[in-house]
């Protein structure tokens, strides 16, 4: 571990340096953003963005608090927000206050006298985006909206056009009468409109499509491209309670060099609305502590700043926890700014049920339990971390999990490839073999896929875009699979980027031989992807670099591989990081843990920074991560909260408790009963947390009503990539399952069950009762809970029915249910 | 003979039709070999083997046979539980046996079992004392060969002692010997822990190996099941610190030339070995034992396939990666090369006229080479003109017409990337058209091992595979002690498969089995052109697994001569007017005990004549009537027929004999 003196101004150097902070409540100066405007057409806008600066420097935004008073109030008119639309040409200045704070800027008007046409691609189409018409929910569906569909916000401008101007005999819009259009109408809810309401008719948008139907829908011939967007301002922010309030300014820029005002075309949202909520013309406000990501859209075009807000906690004191390591120190740097207090460490009893679950699977014996508990070394728990990773249990059940992401099932490879496939994911892990490796030699599998059963990957991905998507969403941590159709709707994937990097896969072929499961992979030297709109040949294309040169006769995987794990790709350290700190943690540091978006921002970027930066210095070892994190302090704090972060659920200031999974609960089940269960097709003894697929078990009409324990708790049935098949929640069927579930009982009952044994054996009451406790619980039972328990026993009719009520009690506590 | 007045289509669909109705009976009583008790010989040692299957040991008629592919004494066990479902013999190879694959199969006056496979080892067999737990895992002293078969839901253990630094290889032999097993090998440290398994091989497909340098001392445990924990399948585990050769290179050797060839040895550096050919040697895929070589020490049976040819061999001359340094050939050659490194390419040059059919058959897989040669014609300035890339995964041959004069190039390269030593290829190069001989796969026929009745004759179908030739063909027979006389052995030209009947003479004794050689023989550019039958694909499906079946099983058809069974007596002559019906009866006088079913169908009628439908008798039936039906159209006069019976799905196989009659067509009252 470093020096804590120098983690300590470590810490304070970097706490100064994350952000322009906003503490303060007095500005001492104030900006305003931009310093002077020229509006040259009478169509244009400004949104002014008034910045106030603090004391000590800090930053809050002043927009709706400013008062704005033009020289020449006849040149132009001017909101309480700040937002600028010209009326007559000439030049002035604006005069904006803040107590006594002032600043001015200049504004110059041209081209008030004639009126400036609408353009149907650069104001018609955000018009209908931003009111939500060409939403996936709306008419951007994928077949439309009650026979009108628009592309998907704006995707194809040409097709909008023909349907808005040609389709349904040209009912939908009117240049005589416009607002006797079915495009002014249905939004107004002036006639029946299922999507309800979604302009007002003395608003700018109405206006918009208004008078571009006055002046006969036109479309002009020689547009501009948009080619991207700026926002104001353009850096992440902090706001601290009660300055929670943040105006956005959007500036399209374009093909022929101009730069325009967009913002009120563009479309604001945010990715936690717990944290703020955003106005349709981008005033954002914060309702909570922590961050949220701003996403605005114009046209394709996305930014995504992210907002901090902070807020004083009465009583709240930032008492410096323990730091074991880097995590805690980015995690804590955190917790401070946001101002929860970090749980207190857990107990040895909980850490130790912790930790066998989380890297075995498996509860603890009850001398395991011991043999740590007995322990007075201090570095018992790094110990046992590391002594559990050499365990063979730890690369059977992390195999499992590797299994549910690379859907290794009978129904897809087969009952030998599953075997196979299983077999060859343990012996990986078990190996060590760093993660670039790893994922090399899936990526690029060739050959018979019985002797390498890596090639299985391409099996269960079966076709070009089902082996870019998994690659993608596996690897990348992007859901790229909108980008098929369209332009990914809140990514910056393109439909150009999909097929860029379908490419690489498209050369693959997979031939079946006469033996049984035997596929042959193989590279051939031809065949491109080609754009399903455009019909042009998509060059391999990846995210950092774009197109790439692959040569000929080079395996077009091997190129894509090679970029794929170099050091300096900026998500493939990052996603599997985030993996593991999910698998860890419960929850990851981007949630869902293989959803990287710009506008799902992760809770603690550098953090991720510095997993990602640890996973690639050392040489992608997924053993250096686990231990690091399982280390760390916040991993092991209690799951206990305190009145500080009583509402953090996304920043790791206390552990998460999580429903064990299915395989843990079965085995779980099994280990405190004495009755383990047992699978069809695999070796004696093998515990649910190893099984290599879901669907060993053969198919049996007869047992169709037949409920399976493990499905019920959500055992996946991997027929996608997705993590989220994994179901995690809880439901009415899981409680009656442990409530009166044929699975528990037949445990419960079993003439041989393990406190049926000790009873037999002459063992204590008592002692049975307590070996209960510590095999379901890892710890003893209080006084007051063995009292209780043994009264119920010795209270019953009979004993043995007595403890299997004890027993079921104890297994439907919360505490032995979920991982705490 | 029937043959003679019908037109060949016509005796095509007939012999289908009967063909089908001989594979919808349900009823079965053939000789079948479910297993054997050891899968394990050692060449001069006497073994005691149990088959177990049905219908082994007749209680009657002609005693069960031993058929084996090496040369063999056996004897019957004199103990008392041979029975129907299981025999016992002594089982002595020939201290000369080849080692490696064997086959046996079982013979008797009702036919012939499908074939076991034996491995023929110098290392003598022990048997597994099937210990399921780490604990208890059965102690080896090495080099040993265990004999093992494998335990539902858990593993086989034994344990060695290894000091640090040793080598130790591990082979398990199942799939090789077309037992349906997917053996997996685990090796546990001396804690306990697992640090290594074997699953499939690159080399030896199904079956695994593993080669092991121990890092401690210590009793290191290995364990052995199979990947979806079937029990009850055996499985052989040799064990010791030797080396397993994959292949040698070159592939490809000239039968009567003394070589030296490569071994490439698993796990060790390659090897050179000599390897000495006789002129006796023959043609084709051929195994040999490198452990048998001067020089080697190897304790155990160390077989390798090659492919022996009367050609001189070619060797590949690096650097020939680009068209430039193309290596010049002439046609025809054998070529050898290897794959050294990933992306390695091999170019050859050769001149053709137009008009040649030029084939390329390559070689690899089945000379236990990991390499995947992927072949390429190209003009000579490299345009494409063939890419047989789906190929490659079978092996199947490139072919091409050659357009005009000239010089054109042949590149090969590996498709999936394969590079190494081991990564070798052999490739027969030609240049002129060919043809290929084999007989139609059914699952339920297998033509390769038929049976005959006495009087019968064997029956097969033969299909011609052209490479350029149309022309005719001549088929021949040859038995154990010369040609044999067979029916329909002319295959017209451009005709691709034909009805082929050979005559087994009276001589051959039931229940004997005898190999019989087909052959076709064409003239081709004035050249005198002899195809033997070839029977691998037949063979690849029957017994996947196996690479290179032993005992010529690839080119000769095993046929047994079955007992009477049955006899039928019938009217030699049959009259019958236009437009009207007849009868023909048939009496059946039973030899067996067995209750069969027989197929009756007259074939041969002619046209204006046709029988109501074929009939089916049983054991309980000593009489059949048939039904003939004359059109106004029937051709007047005396006609040549054929009554042919059959049994159904006699030993999976044909039991074909027929009666001629002639019938005659009279005109209306």
């Amino acid at each position: 571990m470093e020096h804590p003196g120098k983690l300590t101004f470590l810490f304070l150097v970097s706490l100064l340096q994350t952000h322009s902070l906003v503490t303060g409540t007095t500005p001492e100066a104030l900006s305003v953003s931009p310093t002077s405007v020229q509006l040259t057409g009478s169509r244009q806008s400004v949104q002014l963005i008034v910045t106030g600066r603090g004391v000590n420097g800090d930053i809050l935004d002043l927009t709706h608090e400013a008062t704005f008073i033009a020289a020449e109030p006849s040149l132009l008119k001017i909101t309480p927000t700040g937002m600028l639309t010209p009326l007559l040409d000439g030049t002035t200045s604006i005069q904006v206050k803040h107590g006594q704070l002032s600043d001015s800027i200049n504004v110059e008007i041209s081209g008030q006298g004639s009126q400036e046409s609408v353009s149907f691609n650069h104001q018609v189409l955000p018009v209908l985006a931003k009111a939500g018409c060409s939403s996936g929910q709306c008419h951007g569906a994928p077949h439309g909206k009650a026979g009108f569909q628009l592309s998907l916000f704006a995707f194809a401008p040409k097709a909008d056009r023909v349907s808005l101007v040609r389709q349904s005999f040209g009912r939908r819009v009117n240049p005589i009468t416009p607002s006797e259009s079915l495009l002014l109408l249905k939004p107004t809810v002036k006639i029946s409109h299922q999507g309800g309401k979604r302009l007002e008719t003395d608003g700018r948008l109405y206006q918009l499509l208004h008078d571009w139907m006055s002046e006969g829908c036109s479309v002009a011939s020689h547009d501009t491209t948009c080619l991207g967007i700026r926002v104001f301002p353009p850096e992440d922010r902090v706001l601290k309670f009660p300055h929670i309030k943040q105006q956005f300014r959007v500036i399209a820029e374009f093909s022929d060099g101009t730069s325009r005002d967009v913002s009120h075309l563009a479309k604001y949202e945010t990715s936690d609305p717990n944290v703020a909520s955003v106005t349709p013309d981008g005033l954002v406000t914060g309702l909570g502590r922590g961050d949220t990501a701003v996403i605005i859209r114009y046209l394709s075009h996305i930014q995504t700043p992210l907002l901090t807000f902070v807020r004083d906690i009465p009583g709240f004191a930032w008492e410096p926890p323990p730091i074991l390591n880097y995590i805690d120190e980015n995690v804590d740097r955190k917790l401070r700014q946001l101002q929860y207090r970090p749980s207190e460490l857990c107990s040895d009893e909980t850490f130790v049920r912790r930790a066998y679950l989380d890297v075995i699977g498996l509860l603890p014996t009850p001398a395991e339990v011991d043999h740590f508990l007995e322990s007075d070394a201090a570095s018992k728990r790094s110990e046992l971390v590391d002594s559990l990773l050499q365990r063979p249990e730890y690369a059977r059940f992390w195999a499992q999990k590797w299994g549910d992401l690379l859907r290794v099932s009978r129904k897809l490879i087969g009952g030998n490839s599953v075997m196979k496939y299983n077999r060859w994911l343990q012996n990986a892990v078990a190996k060590d073999m760093p993660y670039d490796q790893f994922v090399k030699a899936l990526l690029t599998a060739s050959g018979s896929t019985l002797t390498h059963p890596q090639g299985n990957y391409y099996r269960t991905a079966g076709d070009t875009n089902d082996a870019m998507e998994t690659t993608s969403q596996l690897f990348l941590g992007s859901r790229i699979q909108c980008a098929k159709c369209h332009n990914h709707p809140f990514e910056r994937w393109t439909q150009d980027n999909y097929y860029g990097l379908a490419s690489f896969f498209h050369r693959l072929q997979r031939r079946k031989t006469g033996r049984e499961e035997e596929v042959l992979l193989y590279s051939t030297s031809n065949g491109e992807v080609t754009h399903p709109q455009s019909g042009l040949v998509m060059q391999p294309w990846v995210p950092t670099d774009g197109s790439i040169d692959v040569t000929e006769h080079t395996d077009r995987r091997a190129a894509f591989v090679n970029w794929l794990v170099a050091p300096e790709n900026p998500f493939f350290a990052k996603v599997e990081v985030n993996r593991i700190w999910a698998q860890l943690l419960g929850r990851g540091i981007v949630e869902p843990f293989d959803d990287f978006r710009d506008s799902n921002p992760p809770a603690n970027a550098p953090l991720l920074e510095a997993l990602a930066n640890d996973f690639t210095t050392h040489h992608f070892d997924r053993k250096t991560i686990i231990r690091r994190i399982m280390n760390s302090r916040i991993y092991q704090t209690a799951a206990k909260t305190n009145r500080f972060n009583e509402d953090d659920y996304k920043y790791f200031s206390h552990y998460t408790p999580r429903r064990l999974s299915a395989e843990q609960l079965v085995d779980a089940l099994g280990q405190v009963t004495g009755q383990p269960k047992t699978f069809e097709r695999v070796a004696h003894g093998t515990k649910a947390t190893w099984l290599p697929a879901p669907d060993l078990k053969p198919h049996r009409r007869d047992k169709i009503g037949d409920i399976e324990f493990l499905k019920v708790f959500g055992q996946p049935e991997r027929q996608s990539a997705c993590s989220c098949e994994r179901k995690v929640d809880t439901s009415l069927g899981q409680a009656l399952e442990l409530l009166n579930g044929q699975f528990l009982h037949d445990m419960l009952i079993h003439p041989e069950n393990r406190f049926r044994q000790s009873r037999n054996a002459g063992t204590s009451l008592e002692d049975i009762i307590s070996d209960l406790y510590r095999r379901a619980l890892c710890r003893k039972p209080t006084d007051q809970e063995l009292q209780r328990a043994v009264n119920y026993v010795n209270n019953s009719e009979n004993q043995e029915g007595g403890m299997e009520d004890v027993t079921w009690a104890i297994l439907n506590k919360e505490e032995f249910l979920f991982q705490h | 003979m029937i043959a003679r007045h019908l037109p060949l289509q016509r005796q095509l669909s007939l012999f289908v039709l009967f063909v089908l109705l001989v594979g919808m009976s349900d009823r079965c009583f053939a000789t079948r070999l479910r297993s054997l008790s050891t899968h394990s010989l050692s060449p001069g040692q006497t073994t005691e083997i149990t088959l177990d299957g049905q219908e082994l040991n007749l209680p009657y008629g002609s005693p069960a046979q031993l058929w084996t592919s090496f040369p063999a004494t056996w004897t019957l066990s004199a103990k008392e539980n041979n029975n129907r479902g299981k025999v016992i013999y002594e089982l002595t190879p020939a201290p000369d046996a080849p080692l490696g694959l064997g086959a046996i199969r079982v013979c008797n006056g009702e036919g012939q079992s499908e074939a076991r496979f034996v491995w023929l080892d110098r290392q003598p067999a022990t048997p597994s004392k099937n210990r399921t737990t780490l604990k208890e895992a059965q102690a080896l002293t090495l080099p040993c060969l265990i004999e093992g078969t494998t335990q539902e839901r858990r593993p086989v253990y034994f344990t060695l002692d290894v000091t640090a630094g040793d080598s130790i290889q591990f082979d398990v032999i199942a799939q090789r010997l077309s037992i349906e097993i997917d053996p997996v090998l685990s090796i546990f440290n001396p804690s306990g822990s697992p640090i290594d398994y074997a699953d499939d091989d690159p080399i030896v497909d199904g079956d695994c190996r593993f080669s092991f340098e121990a890092l401690e001392t210590g009793a290191y445990k290995i364990a052995v099941h199979d990947l979806q924990y079937r029990g009850n399948l055996p499985f052989l585990l040799r064990v010791g610190t030797f080396s397993l050769a994959n292949n040698a290179f070159p592939l490809g050797v000239q039968i009567g030339t003394p070589i030296n060839v490569l071994a490439n040895l698993f796990s060790h550096v390659p090897t050179t070995i000599p390897v000495h050919w006789s002129a006796a040697e023959k043609l084709g895929f051929i195994r040999s034992d490198l452990s048998n070589q001067p020089g080697t020490t190897m304790p155990f049976t160390c077989p390798i396939n090659l492919l022996a040819s009367a050609r001189d061999q070619l060797v590949e001359i690096e650097p020939n990666n680009e068209i430039a340094a193309a290596l010049p050939i002439t046609l025809p050659s054998d070529l050898n090369g290897q794959f050294e490194e990933a992306g390695d390419i091999d170019y050859y040059q050769f001149t053709a006229r137009k008009g040649q059919h030029v084939t390329f058959t390559p070689n690899a897989k089945r000379l236990n080479s990991p390499a995947f040669p992927h072949l390429v014609l190209h003009r000579a300035n490299g345009e494409i003109l063939r890419d047989e890339i789906n190929g490659a995964a079978e092996e199947l041959m490139l072919k091409y017409i050659i357009p005009a004069d000239g010089q054109y190039l042949l590149s090969v390269r590996d498709l999936i990337g394969t590079a190494g030593k081991e990564a070798a290829y052999h490739i027969s190069a030609k240049a002129q058209a060919a043809f290929t001989i084999t007989t139609p796969y059914d699952q339920n026929l297998p033509r390769h091992r038929p049976v005959c009745a006495p009087g019968g004759f064997v029956y097969t179908e033969i299909d011609v595979i052209r490479y350029g030739y149309d022309g005719p063909i001549e088929l021949m027979a040859n038995g154990p002690a010369g040609p044999l006389a067979v029916d329909g052995h002319q295959i017209p030209a451009r005709v691709n498969r034909i009805g082929l009947r050979i005559k087994i003479p009276d001589t051959f004794q039931p229940g004997m089995a005898f190999d019989l050689h087909i052959f076709g023989k064409a003239t081709i550019d004035g050249v005198e052109y002899t195809r033997k039958l070839d029977l691998r694909n037949h063979l690849a499906r029957d017994y996947p697994g196996i690479r290179i079946v032993p005992g010529g099983m690839v080119d000769a058809v095993t046929a047994v001569r079955t007992d009477q069974l049955f006899t039928t007596e019938m009217p030699a002559k049959l009259e019958i007017q236009r437009n009207s019906k007849a009868n023909l009866p048939v009496k059946v006088h039973w030899t067996t005990e067995r209750s069969l079913d027989i197929h009756f169908h007259i074939l041969g009628l002619p046209r204006g004549l046709r029988m109501e439908a074929t009939k089916n008798v049983n054991r309980d039936t000593t009489t059949a009537e048939f039904v003939i039906i004359a059109n106004d159209d029937a051709e007047l006069g005396d006609h040549d027929g054929a009554f042919v019976e059959s049994i159904g799905r006699l030993h999976r196989g044909q039991f074909f004999r027929e009666h001629p009659f002639q019938i005659s067509v009279i005109g209306s009252p």
